[in-house]
């Protein structure tokens, strides 16, 4: 039994963001890798990991956004995070990912930054 | 009239996402024991993390062997145990892991959170081994949170191995 992870990625000039629906976990590594990936093709500065705000993230989901963090920082993209719920922004200040995302209230934020 | 300790029990083969089944008992009789809502969202965080580590690194994903988990309600307190078949011990002494070194590099184990999310996100939390036991991890919140360990962003809670 695993938990069901649906990540898509939208992509234009300015911005792409990865869209996560349902829990980050171990079962949603390989889908967040392939749409990182996916993301990057195109010489993109800015990410918006976009959560649907009802996403639970444990120590395997934090894990993955380090690495994504990782890539980045050798890539020079930006990471911006959205649609985290109150337990989930407590949870990325407890571990420190605050440091190194920034967390945003709408894409428009993004694209104003 | 004998007095009943209310105590909810359930067992769960060690597959993963099972684990969500114990954060959902947790917060339904959290809920009813009056927690306020960011408590039990730690609360449920505390769980699913002790049950991860009794499914992957107690039990090592043997659908075979069951985590217990123990939900004990006390007036003023809910005791969670989560126990597994561990032939190896947690380590209780784990420190915040430093997120610099993960994202530099220096630290290539980007994993490791699990027990310091649950000691930031209880009142008390206690890791207990043995060879035939195995592990159990007792956590602990009070309906009236203690000064000064509640929700210690650097885990300082009280434990014992």
């Amino acid at each position: 039994m695993r938990q069901e992870c649906r990540v898509t990625v939208h992509e234009d000039n300015e911005l792409t963001t990865i869209e996560v629906m349902g829990n980050l976990t171990a079962a949603a590594e390989e889908a967040m890798d392939t749409a990182y990936q996916q993301a990057c093709r195109h010489n993109t500065r800015k990410i918006l990991t976009k959560f649907d705000g009802e996403s639970r993230i444990n120590s395997a989901g934090i894990a993955i956004m380090i690495d994504l963090v990782m890539e980045s920082r050798e890539k020079r993209i930006q990471i911006f995070v959205s649609g985290l719920s109150n337990q989930n922004q407590k949870i990325f200040e407890l571990v420190g990912l605050t440091k190194y995302v920034t967390v945003v209230t709408s894409e428009e934020e993004v694209r104003g930054s | 009239m004998a007095e009943y300790k209310k105590i909810v029990e359930l067992s769960l083969p060690s597959i993963l996402g099972l684990e969500l089944v114990a954060v959902d008992a947790s917060a339904s009789l959290a809920k009813l024991m009056g927690f306020s809502d960011d408590r039990i969202q730690d609360l449920m965080t505390a769980v699913e993390e002790a049950c991860l580590n009794a499914i992957e690194h107690g039990n090592r994903q043997n659908a075979d062997m069951k985590v217990l988990v123990a939900l004990t309600v006390d007036e003023a307190k809910l005791q969670i145990d989560v126990h597994d078949r561990g032939k190896t011990a947690f380590n209780p002494d784990i420190k915040k892991p430093d997120i610099d070194a993960k994202v530099s590099g220096e630290d290539s184990r980007t994993r490791g959170w699990g027990l310091f999310l649950i000691k930031s996100l209880v009142d008390e939390v206690e890791f207990k081994w043995s060879p035939e036991t195995g592990n159990i991890t007792r956590m602990v919140i009070h309906l009236k949170q203690p000064k000064m360990e509640a929700n210690n962003a650097s885990g300082m809670q009280s434990y014992s191995s």
